[in-house]
C-alpha cells in the first residue's frame, strides 16, 4: 500500500478519537458483506473482528481497516450520501458511518431488535430496513429522522419466521423478505407495516435475492433437499437429495398475494453429478444478463454461459459469500469470509482477476478449522452440499431428510438445530449416539455419503460445534403468563425429559407419534431456543408450539385449558 | 435403440448365468460378495436350506403370501421338474413338516427320489419361484450387485452387450458410446477370441461374463479380437470402468445431448423416451435445459417398454420430479400401515403439457408413474391399458446374503381415491388399432387374391380380451374370415394384434398418431394462452 498514503490515515486517525483503526496484528475478519463506494473503493463488513475494511480495488490494496464493534453482518451504500450503514449483530445496533476521505467515522449508533443480520436502503436515502433474525422482526427506520432518536423509529414489524436477505422495490414501495433457514417468503408494505403474503417455496438457505436488470423477474440463490429421496450414494450422486439453484419469479407473481409463485418459476440447477456446486450464496446479473454466483462450499465462483449452464468454475478463497458488481458492471468483487481476502473476477471472460487479502491471519485453532469443515462441501460426495446446507449457521432448515440415523429409510424425520448441541447428548431423534464424535462421523459417512473423517477432522468438527450457543428465543413473551407457564411445566412433569438446565435427558420416551417404520421413542429435544425450531416433533407435524399441546396433547393426561397452552408456550418462548 | 434395450440386452447377459452350473459365484466390486462354494453331495442340503430361509423372508416381506400348500406344491414342482404324477405326493409329504430340520431332510429325500443326477441349482430356483406364481424372483447375490448398478446407472463394465449368435466365439453385439470398449477403438459386432489368454472357444457365454469380463471398477482385461474387414487380429487393453447408460433418450434413441426432440423441425412438440433408473431424474433435467432452449411447447412421453430392472424408489422419484405437488399414491405394508406419499412443488417442464403414451408393454413402475401424473391432471394417456398390475416390489438378501428376492411388498393405491387399476388411457387407441390391422388385413386378402377359407391361408389374428378376468391375456385362434372377425369386434373384443411383427409396430404407429394429434390440441390452447398472457400484460 502507498506508504504516504498510509501514514496520512493513521495521523488522522489518530487526531480523531471516535475512529479506531485495526491493528495490524494478525487477526481473523471473516467479511462476509461487501459495498461498492466508487470507482476504486469497496468495503467490507467483518463479522469476525467487528470491523470495516477500506479496499482500494484498483491498487488492489487494504487502505484502511476500522474497528467499528462488535460483530458486522452487513453494510450498504445510502444512496446520494457519503454514508454508510452497517448492522452490528452483537450489540444490536444499527451503525451510521461517515464516509470522509479515506476515512470511515461511525456517526450514530441506534439500538434496534436483538441480532440484526441485513440492511436495505431506499433509493431516495429516506428509508432504511433492518432484518432482525431471532428477534423475527423488520424494523424500519426513517433516516431523515435520525438525531430525533425516538422518531427515527417508524415501525416494527413482527414475523413468522427468521428473516435475514431482503430486497426493497421502490417502484412498488415493497419489502421482500427471505427466511434465513428454510422456505418461507414474505413481502410487505413498510410504509403500513401490513404483511401481504408469507409463501412457502421449496426452497431453503435463501442466500441472495436480486432484481433481474432488464426483466421483471426477482432472482434468487437457494438450495433444495427432497424429502422423498435418501441419503445414498446414488441418490446424492443423482442429485436426488439435494440440488443447489438459481430461481426466478416473476415480480408480478410475487407481488400479489393470490398468485401462485411457482406457476412461472423458472428454475437453472448449479452443478452436477460429479461436479456438485454446494451452498450457492451471493450472486451478481450484468446488464446483459449474465449471471456469476459464489459457492461457498467449493469455493468457487460458477459462471453461467448464456444458456443455463454454469459449466465455467473459477477459484476463490474459501468460502465466498457475499458478491457486488463493479462501478463498470463487468466486474464482480466477492469476499471470502473463511480466507479474510475479496477475489476479483471478469465475468464476460470467466477469469479471476486478483484476490486481495484484508491482511494477516493468526494460525488455526481446532475451532477454526472445525469451522471450515463444517462449512466445505467436500465433505460430501462430489460437494453436492456441506454440514451447513441442512444445518444453516449452525442451526437447521427446518426441513425433513430421509438419512439412516434412525436406521430406516422412509422415515424421514426433521433436521436438528446444532445450536448448543454440545451439551444434548445423546444424538439423533432415537438418541442411538451417545458422544457428538460418534454422530459427526455418522452423519458425514453416510448421510453426507463423504469419505470418513479422520480423527483430528472429528475432533475439529467436535470443538467448533461446542463453541456453538444455544439459539436465542424469539422474545415474544407476557412476563407473567411465562412465570405461570414455567410453573405449568414442573407440574405437568414436562422436566421428567426436558430436565433444566438443557431441557433434555439421556432417555428414549414413547411419545406416541409413530415414524413410518413404528417408532415412537425419542430422546427428547432439548427445549433451549425452542421457540426458534418450528415445526415440531419428529416429522415436523406440529407446525407451532400451541400447537403441540392444543392438537396433539403431547404427553398430557387431559386436554389444557386454552389459557393454560398460552401461558405454556408463553414460557418456552422465553427459553 | 430404446432405453430399455441396453439393460435388457445387459440383462440377457445376466440370464444366460442361469444355464451355469452351480459353483463359485464371482463377484464384481470392490464390495464383493463372498462366493458360495457348494460341494455336489452337499447340493441338496444346501438347496433345502436355501428354499427354507426364501420361505421365511416371503413371509416377511410378501405383501400377500401364497399359502403353505401353494409353497410346497412349488418346491416339489420344482424338484421333479413339473413331472406332475408325483409331485401332490411329494407336497403333501413337505407340508407335513413341522420344522426347518424335518423339512431338509424331507428335501433332500425328494430330491434324490426325483433325480438321477446332480441338477443345477439356478435352474431349481427359477422353477420353484415360477411354479409359485406370486411375483417373486431370485438372483445369486454378484448378479444382483450388478442389478444394482444397473438400476443406479453405474454399472461397472466394458461397455458392451455381449451375445455368441456367430459362432463358437462370443461377440460384442454392440458397444456403448463413451465406454472402455468404444475409448479402445471396438465397433459392434467384434468377435472376442481369448479374454486375459482364455480362449473363449465353445464356452458359455455366461462363464465367459462372469469369471472372466467382469471385475472392479479400474482393474483391466486383455482382449484378443478376430480379424475383420481390414483390420487382422489384435490384442486391446481395456480398463473396466463405470459405464453410464441414457435411460432419457430423443428421437429414435438418439442421446438427449444431440437435441433430436422433435417429429416435425417447425413444430415445437418434444418427444422424450423415458427409462426409469436412478439417473433418470437428473437426466430430465438436463433434457428439459436443452428442450427449453429449442423452444419445445408440448412434451410426449413414451413409456412403451417394460421395466424390469427399475425399483420402485426410482419411479417416486421421476413421479415427484414430474408432479408439482399433490398427492402421488399410497402404499400400504405387510403391517396394514398406509403412507401417503406427497410430491413437492418443484416440477420439471412446468407449464409444458404433457402427453404420456402407454401400451401393453409398459411396465409396473411406469404405469404407476403414469397413473400419478393422470390424477393430478398432469398429464394426458395415450395408448392401449397396461395389463400389468401395479405392485411395489423390493429386494431382500436371504439365506445369508447368498441371494435375493425380489417380491410384492406393498400394495399400491392412486392419488386420486375414486379410481384404481388399471390404468385406463384418456386417449385409447385399441380400436383405432384394431380398425387399422382389420383394414390391412383385408387389403392383404384383396391384394393376394386368396380365399380367406383356403386352407393355406395362415392364422392371422389373435385376439386380446378385456383383464377383469385378471389374467393377463386369453388368445384364441381365429380363421382368416373377416367377416367373423368383424362380428366379434363389434362384440366388445377389446384389441386386435396381428402375431406377426409388423402388426405390433402397426398398433405403435396407431398410438404415435394419436399422441402427436392430442399434442397438437394442447399446443393450440397454449398459444391460445400465450395470447391472452400478451394482451393482459401491463405497459
Amino acid at each position: 500500500m502507498n506508504l504516504l498514503r498510509r501514514i496520512i490515515v493513521i495521523f488522522a486517525v489518530a487526531c480523531a478519537s471516535r475512529i479506531a483503526v485495526a491493528e495490524d496484528a494478525a487477526h481473523f475478519r471473516q467479511p462476509v458483506a461487501i459495498v461498492v463506494i466508487d470507482d476504486d473503493r469497496i468495503v467490507t463488513a467483518n463479522q469476525r473482528s467487528g470491523s470495516l475494511t477500506l479496499i482500494d480495488q484498483s491498487r488492489k490494496d487494504v487502505v484502511a481497516e476500522f474497528s467499528v464493534e462488535r460483530s458486522l453482518s452487513d453494510v450498504v451504500r445510502v444512496p446520494g450520501q457519503p454514508l454508510l450503514l452497517v448492522t452490528d449483530q452483537a450489540n444490536h445496533q444499527l451503525i451510521v458511518i461517515q464516509i470522509t476521505g479515506d476515512l470511515l467515522v461511525p456517526q450514530q449508533r441506534l439500538t434496534v431488535s436483538p441480532y440484526p443480520m441485513s440492511v436495505r436502503v431506499s433509493a431516495d436515502g429516506n428509508r432504511a430496513f433492518v432484518a432482525s433474525l431471532w428477534s423475527r422482526t423488520i424494523t424500519v427506520v426513517d433516516l431523515k429522522s435520525l438525531d430525533k432518536a425516538e422518531q427515527a423509529f417508524v415501525r416494527t414489524i413482527p414475523l413468522s419466521f427468521a428473516p435475514k436477505e431482503q430486497l426493497y422495490l421502490d417502484s412498488a414501495k415493497k419489502l421482500i423478505v427471505a427466511d434465513a433457514f428454510g422456505s418461507k417468503l414474505a413481502v410487505l408494505d413498510p410504509d403500513t407495516g401490513i404483511v401481504d403474503s408469507v409463501r412457502e417455496l421449496p426452497a431453503h438457505s435463501i442466500r441472495q435475492l436480486r432484481l433481474h436488470p432488464t426483466k421483471p423477474r426477482l432472482m434468487m440463490s437457494h438450495q433444495m433437499l427432497s424429502r422423498l429421496a435418501h441419503t445414498t450414494f446414488d441418490d446424492v450422486h443423482w442429485g436426488g437429495l439435494m440440488v443447489n439453484c438459481l430461481r426466478s419469479l416473476p415480480l408480478a407473481d410475487v407481488l400479489n398475494p393470490k398468485a401462485d409463485l411457482l406457476k412461472q418459476s423458472q428454475l437453472d440447477y448449479l452443478g452436477g453429478p460429479e461436479q456438485g456446486a454446494g451452498d450457492p450464496a451471493g450472486f451478481v446479473i450484468t446488464s446483459t444478463g449474465l449471471i456469476a454466483v459464489a459457492l461457498s462450499g467449493t469455493d468457487e465462483i460458477a459462471v453461467d454461459d448464456g444458456n443455463h449452464l454454469y459449466a465455467k468454475r473459477i477459484k476463490t478463497g474459501s468460502r465466498p459469500t457475499a458478491m457486488v458488481l463493479d462501478t463498470t458492471g463487468s466486474r464482480a468483487f466477492v469476499v471470502n469470509t473463511l480466507s479474510d481476502s475479496v477475489t476479483i473476477i471478469d465475468i464476460q471472460h470467466r477469469t479471476s482477476l486478483a484476490t486481495i487479502s484484508l491482511g494477516a491471519t493468526p494460525d488455526l485453532t481446532a475451532a477454526d478449522r472445525g469451522e471450515r469443515l463444517f462449512h466445505s462441501a467436500s465433505l460430501s460426495h462430489d460437494r453436492w452440499f456441506s454440514c451447513a446446507s441442512c444445518h444453516v449457521d449452525g442451526h437447521s432448515n427446518g426441513l425433513l431428510n430421509d438419512n439412516f440415523t434412525d436406521e430406516s429409510f422412509g422415515t424421514a424425520k426433521r433436521v436438528l438445530s446444532l445450536k448448543g448441541v454440545g451439551d444434548t447428548a445423546p444424538y439423533a431423534w432415537s438418541g442411538r449416539f451417545t458422544t457428538l464424535a460418534e454422530q459427526i462421523q455418522h452423519s458425514v459417512k453416510s448421510t453426507m455419503q463423504g469419505d470418513e473423517l479422520s480423527e483430528e477432522q472429528t475432533g475439529d468438527l467436535e470443538v467448533y460445534l461446542r463453541t456453538l450457543p444455544p439459539a436465542p428465543p424469539t422474545g415474544a413473551m407476557d412476563q407473567s403468563a411465562s412465570e405461570r407457564g414455567a410453573r405449568l411445566f414442573v407440574r405437568l412433569d414436562c422436566n421428567r425429559c426436558h430436565t433444566q438446565p438443557a431441557y433434555t435427558s439421556a432417555r428414549t420416551a414413547d411419545v406416541k407419534l409413530k415414524d413410518e417404520q413404528g417408532l415412537s421413542k425419542f430422546n427428547p429435544p432439548s427445549l433451549r431456543g425452542v421457540s426458534q425450531n418450528g415445526p415440531y416433533f419428529h416429522d415436523g407435524r406440529a407446525e407451532t408450539l400451541s400447537d403441540v399441546f392444543s392438537k396433539f396433547q403431547h404427553q398430557l393426561e387431559s386436554k389444557l385449558t386454552d389459557d393454560e397452552v398460552r401461558d405454556l408456550v408463553a414460557y418456552l418462548n422465553s427459553l | 435403440m430404446r432405453a430399455s434395450n441396453w439393460s435388457g440386452l445387459a440383462i440377457l447377459a445376466i440370464a444366460a448365468m442361469a444355464t451355469l452350473q452351480c459353483g463359485p459365484v464371482l463377484a464384481n466390486d470392490e464390495e464383493s460378495t463372498k462366493p458360495t462354494i457348494v460341494l455336489d453331495h452337499e447340493l441338496p442340503s444346501h438347496l433345502a436350506a436355501v428354499t427354507w430361509s426364501l420361505f421365511e423372508t416371503i413371509d416377511q416381506h410378501h405383501i400377500s403370501p401364497p399359502s403353505r400348500e401353494t409353497l410346497m406344491t412349488a418346491v416339489a414342482n420344482a424338484a421333479y421338474q413339473g413331472d406332475r404324477k408325483h409331485v401332490q405326493v411329494a407336497a403333501a409329504k413337505l407340508l407335513a413338516c413341522q420344522s426347518q430340520a424335518e423339512f431338509i431332510s424331507a428335501f433332500v429325500d425328494l430330491w434324490q427320489l426325483s433325480h438321477s443326477k446332480v441338477r443345477p441349482a439356478n435352474s431349481y430356483l427359477s422353477l420353484l419361484t415360477t411354479s409359485m406364481a406370486s411375483r417373486v424372483s431370485i438372483v445369486p447375490a454378484a448378479e444382483y450387485v450388478v442389478q444394482e448398478q444397473l438400476q443406479n446407472n453405474r454399472y461397472v463394465g466394458l461397455g458392451v452387450t455381449v451375445g455368441n449368435d456367430h459362432g463358437p466365439n462370443i461377440s460384442f453385439a454392440t458397444i456403448v458410446p463413451g465406454g472402455a470398449a468404444d475409448r479402445g477403438g471396438l465397433v459392434n459386432g467384434e468377435t472376442v477370441l481369448e479374454v486375459d489368454g482364455h480362449d473363449t472357444t465353445n464356452v458359455p457365454l455366461g462363464e465367459v461374463i462372469s469369471k472372466w469380463l467382469r471385475g472392479p471398477k479400474g482393474t483391466q482385461v486383455t482382449l484378443k479380437l478376430a480379424s475383420r474387414e481390414n483390420l487382422a487380429a489384435r490384442e486391446v487393453i481395456l480398463t473396466r470402468s463405470v459405464v453410464r447408460i441414457d435411460s432419457v433418450r430423443g428421437r429414435n434413441g438418439s442421446s438427449v445431448s444431440q437435441g433430436n426432440f422433435r417429429d416435425q423441425p417447425s413444430v415445437p412438440i418434444g418427444y422424450l423416451e423415458v427409462g426409469i433408473k436412478g439417473s433418470t431424474l437428473q437426466e430430465l433435467r438436463d433434457a428439459e435445459i436443452r428442450m427449453r432452449a429449442d423452444g419445445i411447447r408440448v412434451l410426449i412421453l413414451d413409456f412403451r417398454f417394460g421395466d424390469s430392472s427399475s425399483i420402485f424408489h426410482h419411479a417416486r422419484l421421476v413421479a415427484d420430479g414430474l408432479l408439482d405437488g399433490g398427492p402421488m399414491w399410497s402404499w400400504q405394508d405387510r403391517s396394514g400401515e398406509w403412507h401417503v406419499e406427497v410430491a413437492d412443488r418443484e416440477c420439471l417442464f412446468r407449464d409444458i403439457p404433457l402427453v404420456i403414451m402407454v401400451n401393453q408393454h409398459s411396465g409396473s413402475l411406469h404405469t404407476a408413474v403414469a397413473a400419478a401424473l393422470q390424477d393430478a391432471g398432469r398429464a394426458t394417456i395415450v395408448g392401449v391399458k397396461p395389463e400389468e398390475a401395479v405392485v411395489v416390489l423390493n429386494s431382500y438378501p436371504f439365506a445369508n446374503g447368498e441371494y435375493y428376492a425380489t417380491l410384492p411388498s406393498a400394495k399400491l393405491v392412486r392419488g386420486r381415491t375414486d379410481r384404481s387399476w388399471p390404468l385406463i388411457p384418456d386417449h385409447p387407441t385399441e380400436d383405432a388399432a384394431a380398425a387399422a390391422v382389420l383394414k390391412t388385413a383385408a387389403d392383404r386378402f384383396a391384394a393376394k387374391g386368396v380365399s380367406p377359407t383356403s386352407p393355406s391361408v395362415p392364422n392371422l389374428f389373435y385376439i386380446r380380451r378385456g383383464v377383469e378376468s385378471g389374467s393377463s391375456s386369453v388368445s384364441a385362434l381365429f380363421p382368416a374370415n373377416l367377416q367373423e372377425v368383424e362380428v366379434l369386434t363389434r362384440l366388445g373384443v377389446r384389441s386386435l394384434t396381428r402375431v406377426s411383427p409388423s402388426g405390433n409396430i402397426q398398433s405403435r404407429e396407431v398410438e404415435n398418431e394419436t399422441a402427436r394429434k392430442i399434442a397438437m390440441q394442447l399446443l393450440e390452447n397454449v398459444y391460445k394462452q400465450d395470447q391472452e398472457i400478451n394482451r393482459s400484460v401491463p405497459e
